[in-house]
């Protein structure tokens, strides 16, 4: 596994980078190196600017300030070369709901440039791992949640991407399907594929994180090894979420959880 | 069990009916303004309205009793059965118009409310936005029956008309839930058949009830009406009316009788309604094949076909089986077969096949149909990007770039009209056998209104576009439309001008190639202008996209 910080043809770097929402601060002042190879865990609350900083690498949405470069790449000034090295799988999957699994895929296949001819079998087995085999022809429309999410994972994944950008990828997953795609990751970035991927689930980020970054209110709070921070909670045997809960200033739960039980002091 | 008493609670039914009301604007207020009543403002102001000028001008008109009366008979009759149906209509249109994905995540699914809350509530809902016409037509009503001193009759359609709406809405929902259940599993089933199925299924639905709503049918079908509704006692639907007929008649007995019925029979819709919505809530989502299980097609070729690359061909296919798929869209791809249905019940067509008539009047046969395919061509180019909805994300995130997105666009948007094109050409040829130079003239001048309208309707698409998917698709804010219709009358009358102009300025003696050829550069000039404009217009749509 390559890791360390390469040159910046090697990186994602993001520099100085904010972004506002109308009165909302939505990432600020924003520093980061991505190495490649690495699977980089983009930790924090809603709101913390965890989906908007993955949406300005993929030229979705675009920065008030700073720079960002995806392999030497400025995705603001050649977005269509920077896609081509992408694949995206959004928070919430967003699928044409009248074509059908198989449609879809083909259709992703088509405008990103790759002949749906050649990946068939790679499809097929996709199709075939994550249990969707039997359902090729029905609309997606009549998909589950988790379906939907593993057929928008088939469409990032399917091109062999440089930059795997997954925002929540786990979501409404079955612990099969979950499971797949924890080792997929794992594998990939040992193939040299960069990973950047943002979750809520604490044990997922500890299990298949080489680097994780806690957002905070757009701003970075922290970025290390997983083992890196669990020492920074100074208690042994802390949990990597006790040291998110420390950090966000969200760790004296109990009063909350109290009154939202209807319990009063 | 129903529990009535629970289930009438009037807080409920109202609350019900005003999210239902309100569900297609695009933000809830937080205090509710006067025109957010707008149905009832509008109701009461046009039954003010038609009350008042059906009062006057019948008397500035010159019309007495003797004409007036039977025209009052036939409204009072007809009234509560035409509500009954406009009412099913209207609310199977609204539903057609929301995925049962969508419907099945509503809140109001998890809410505490019983059925026959939502029955009633989604009833009173579907009255509410019939209001409008409900109050123009009791306006008029009344106006004539005060010219005639003869007010029990409009109290009783009145109340007849109540009714008649409420079996309407009950029936729908009778039928939304009992469809809800038999659609799951029929589509299931029948594979790519059932998709095309349905959308014939739609298109004639549509067709049908333009018909009905047609000035000239339903005056055809009053008529038939007022004679055969003696004997069409054995079908509820028509008891309102024959109440009011009976009334009309001076049968006492049977006005009550009817009358009595038809208040059983909106409590036994009710009844039925609510327990068939109890058993089947939650409308499943369709789980619909294209193929048998099991069967797998090659995924899409990526080869480029007639200049189109790989990309845009995948885009192409994907925006025509939206079209052929998605049941907000079928409404659009209706409205030719609607026009010219119509135009067929309403004019008739001896004259087409009347070889003795000038040529032009021949040739006029043909606007319906070519007014129909502009309408197709607006409405399929003006929703082209907002029906993307949040799957826009989808091209945004893909490497290609704008100009290619909007060429597939367009041309999505035009083959479908220009298939259409094609065969009233040929019916022209086969059924006028006009001459090569008017084949021709007609070719260019059609041709190059479509392509116009597609354009104009592309650029105004993206620019009003609105991704809206939930509670139902918008695909482009309304004053889009006005605006739309204004530069397609504009492009038409632009490709107009050179024969108008020719016309005008005594050159009537031009040859029919000449015109060809004029009406040619001004096409090329038009569309050559109208194609610039849409790159920009489709990115400016696509950077609003949903992320």
């Amino acid at each position: 596994m390559m890791v360390g910080v390469l040159n910046n043809s090697e990186n994602v770097v993001i520099s100085q980078v904010s972004k506002r929402f109308g009165d909302t601060q939505a990432v600020k002042n924003l520093d980061l190196v991505v190495p490649r190879g690495i699977v980089y865990g983009l930790l924090g609350p809603n709101g913390s600017g965890k989906s908007t900083t993955m949406k300005m690498l993929l030229s979705l949405v675009k920065p008030d300030s700073g720079s960002i470069s995806v392999f030497g790449i400025d995705p603001q000034k050649d977005p269509l070369k920077v896609k081509r090295l992408i694949g995206y799988v959004p928070e919430t999957p967003r699928l044409y709901e009248f074509l059908t699994g198989w449609e879809y895929i083909g259709f992703l296949c088509t405008i990103h440039g790759f002949n749906p001819a050649e990946q068939e079998y790679r499809v097929r087995e996709f199709f075939d791992a994550f249990e969707l085999s039997g359902h090729e022809n029905e609309l997606i429309g009549g998909y589950s949640h988790g379906m939907k999410q593993k057929i928008a994972l088939i469409g990032a994944l399917i091109g062999k991407p440089q930059l795997l950008i997954l925002d929540e990828p786990l979501g409404g997953l079955d612990p099969k399907a979950a499971r797949i795609v924890k080792d997929l990751i794992t594998e990939l970035s040992e193939e040299g594929v960069t990973i950047i991927f943002s979750t809520h689930v604490m044990e997922i980020a500890d299990a298949i994180c080489n680097k994780i970054c806690i957002l905070y209110k757009g701003e970075k709070l922290i970025e290390a090894t997983p083992k890196e921070l669990k020492e920074l909670a100074n208690t042994p045997g802390s949990t990597l979420e006790e040291v998110f809960l420390n950090l966000t200033g969200s760790s004296d739960l109990g009063p909350i959880v109290d009154a939202l039980a209807g319990k009063s002091e | 069990m129903l529990n009535f008493r629970i289930s009438m609670k009037i807080a409920n039914v109202l609350a019900l009916a005003s999210a239902r009301a309100r569900s297609g604007e695009t933000k809830i207020q937080h205090r509710t303004p006067i025109w957010q009543y707008t149905n009832i403002v509008m109701g009461i102001l046009f039954s003010v309205i038609a009350f008042l000028g059906v009062y006057f001008g019948a008397q500035n008109l010159g019309f007495d009793d003797f004409m007036l009366k039977p025209l009052l008979s036939q409204l009072l009759f007809f009234t509560p059965s035409a509500i009954t149906f406009s009412c099913v209509v209207f609310a199977l249109l609204y539903e057609f118009n929301q995925s049962a994905f969508n419907i099945s995540l509503d809140a109001i699914n998890w809410l505490p409310i019983s059925a026959g809350d939502y029955v009633l509530g989604s009833c009173i809902c579907t009255l509410y936005f019939s209001l409008p016409v409900i109050g123009t037509i009791y306006g008029a009503m009344l106006g004539l029956a005060f010219l005639i001193g003869s007010f029990e009759g409009w109290i009783l359609t009145l109340i007849l008309g109540l009714l008649g709406g409420l079996i309407g809405g009950f029936a729908t929902e009778i039928l939304r839930a009992a469809l809800n259940r038999a659609s799951a599993s029929m589509f299931k089933k029948s594979g790519q058949a059932s998709i095309y199925g349905r959308l014939l299924i739609y298109i004639i639905f549509l067709t049908v009830f333009m018909s009905v709503f047609n000035i000239e049918v339903v005056f055809q079908v009053a008529q038939w009406f007022n004679m055969v509704a003696g004997g069409a006692w054995f079908f509820p639907l028509f008891w309102p009316s024959l109440a009011v007929l009976s009334l009309l008649s001076n049968n006492f007995t049977m006005t009550l009788t009817y009358s009595s019925l038809t208040l059983l029979l909106t409590w036994v819709f009710f009844v039925v309604g609510s327990s068939i919505r109890e058993r089947n809530w939650v409308p499943e989502p369709v789980v619909m094949s294209v193929a048998p299980v099991g069967s797998i097609k090659p995924l899409a070729s990526s080869r480029s076909f007639l200049g189109f690359t790989g990309a845009e061909a995948a885009i192409i296919r994907k925006d025509l089986r939206s079209l052929v798929r998605r049941r907000e869209l079928m409404i659009y791809l209706s409205l030719p077969f609607i026009m010219v249905f119509v135009t067929l019940l309403s004019n008739g067509f001896e004259d087409l096949f009347n070889k003795a008539a000038p040529m032009a009047d021949r040739l006029s046969f043909f606007q319906s149909p070519g007014i129909s395919l502009l309408y197709l061509t607006f409405f399929l180019s003006i929703v082209s990007v907002g029906q993307e909805g949040g799957a826009a994300v989808n091209l945004l995130s893909a490497p290609i770039d704008i100009g290619k997105i909007a060429r597939a666009k367009l041309v999505s948007t035009l083959i479908l009209p220009l298939i259409g094109f094609g065969l009233t050409l040929l019916a022209i040829v086969l059924i006028l056998q006009v001459s090569v130079a008017l084949l021709a003239l007609v070719a260019v001048f059609g041709l190059s209104c479509i392509s116009g309208t597609a354009e104009a309707g592309l650029i105004i698409g993206s620019r009003f576009v609105d991704y809206t998917e939930v509670p139902r698709a918008r695909f482009f804010r309304p004053e889009g439309v006005f605006i739309g219709i204004i530069g397609v009358v504009g492009v038409i009358l632009a490709n107009l001008s050179p024969l108008w102009l020719a016309d005008q300025w005594g050159l009537s003696a031009l040859t029919i190639p000449t015109e060809v050829v004029m009406v040619s550069a001004v096409a090329v000039i038009i569309n050559l202008a109208l194609l610039k404009l849409i790159p920009s217009q489709v990115a400016y749509a696509l950077e609003r996209a949903p992320l």
